[in-house]
């Protein structure tokens, strides 16, 4: 047993730097933050060099800190009305038409079809949900059954790429107010992690 | 499980994974030690392969809960770690990326130690 792979950790790469690294040591996979919430890699140049390269991708925080959960709707006061903001602001109608719909055919969670979606975009990515319940970590699993068509969701578009910064910020910003709300409840049971800003 | 190759790199793992982060004090909501092993086995009975840690995480703590749960099924599971964080012993806080390269505690096959190893 010893160190097989190098994986880069890229929140604060260039895609020159993924290329220089894979030049000198051959690079299994990248780790960037990747949801329906954070599609940066579509269009920042991460998808192009790991199809370039053969490189794939492994997505943290793949249900947007719990965002992209039931349970921060009900965790969530329903007088905040936070949620319905914050996924206007990340997400197109038309993705949250397109996600709906899945969800209520494939008889699936809003959280399986999350990762659903990311493993449709590309052959290549590994969501990697973390849970500290049982029964969230078997509602995790059993997405990777959940085929939805991916070519049906709308593609990226870069005008949203360009507000990434705005949207990290604003993310930032309202992970902050979550925490504020998970703090005097039980832990929150699905994703809901503290991404460490230098990781 | 289904499985999936990460690009073509030939690491073949399950097509969801475990991140590990959260299962482990300093980062959110605490974890009995005990209970944070018997969650990544339930994953592991569940099929899945690549767990993800780091040695920030805790600092330290995550990799050897990760360790721990994963010795008895080291052959069959990926994991990924991280590391050259500039961790404060004392005060466990993270400076910054500057450890020169070299100074990661590892095995001599380059394994991180806070991991542990099986040996086989």
């Amino acid at each position: 047993m010893k160190a097989r792979c190098v994986i880069l950790d890229c929140l604060n790469r260039n895609r020159g730097s993924v290329r220089r690294a894979h030049a000198v040591q051959r690079v299994a996979a990248l780790q960037n933050r990747y949801s329906l919430l954070e599609r940066g890699p579509e269009a920042n140049g991460t998808f192009q060099v790991c199809e370039e390269l053969g490189i794939g991708l492994i997505a943290y925080s793949p249900l947007g800190k719990g965002l992209l959960t039931e349970t921060i709707n009900n965790e969530l006061d329903a007088g905040e009305a936070i949620l319905p903001a914050l996924r206007s602001r990340f997400m197109s109608d038309a993705l949250c038409r397109c996600a709906e719909r899945d969800r209520r055919t494939k008889k699936a969670t809003q959280a399986q079809i999350a990762l659903a979606w990311i493993m449709a975009k590309k052959p290549w990515i590994v969501p990697i949900p973390g849970t500290t319940k049982l029964h969230r970590l078997e509602e995790n699993t059993a997405a990777a059954d959940c085929n939805i068509n991916g070519g049906r969701y709308f593609p990226h578009r870069r005008r949203r790429a360009a507000g990434a910064t705005e949207n990290r910020g604003a993310l930032a910003a309202v992970s902050a107010a979550c925490q504020g709300v998970f703090a005097s409840k039980p832990a929150p049971e699905n994703g809901f992690n503290l991404i460490l800003g230098s990781a | 499980m289904q499985t999936r190759e990460l690009g073509q790199s030939g690491l073949r793992v399950s097509a969801i994974g475990f991140g590990c982060m959260g299962i482990s004090p300093g980062n959110g909501p605490v974890m009995e030690k005990q209970a944070a092993i018997a969650q990544i086995r339930a994953a592991v009975e569940r099929g899945v392969t690549m767990f993800d840690t780091a040695e920030v995480y805790g600092p330290f703590i995550n990799e050897e809960i990760v360790g721990a749960a994963l010795a008895p099924v080291r052959d069959q599971v990926v994991i990924a770690t991280k590391f050259g964080f500039d961790i404060n012993p004392g005060t466990g806080q993270s400076g910054g990326r500057k450890q020169p390269s070299g100074a990661y505690p590892q095995d001599n096959d380059g394994f991180p130690k806070t991991v542990g190893r099986r040996d086989d």
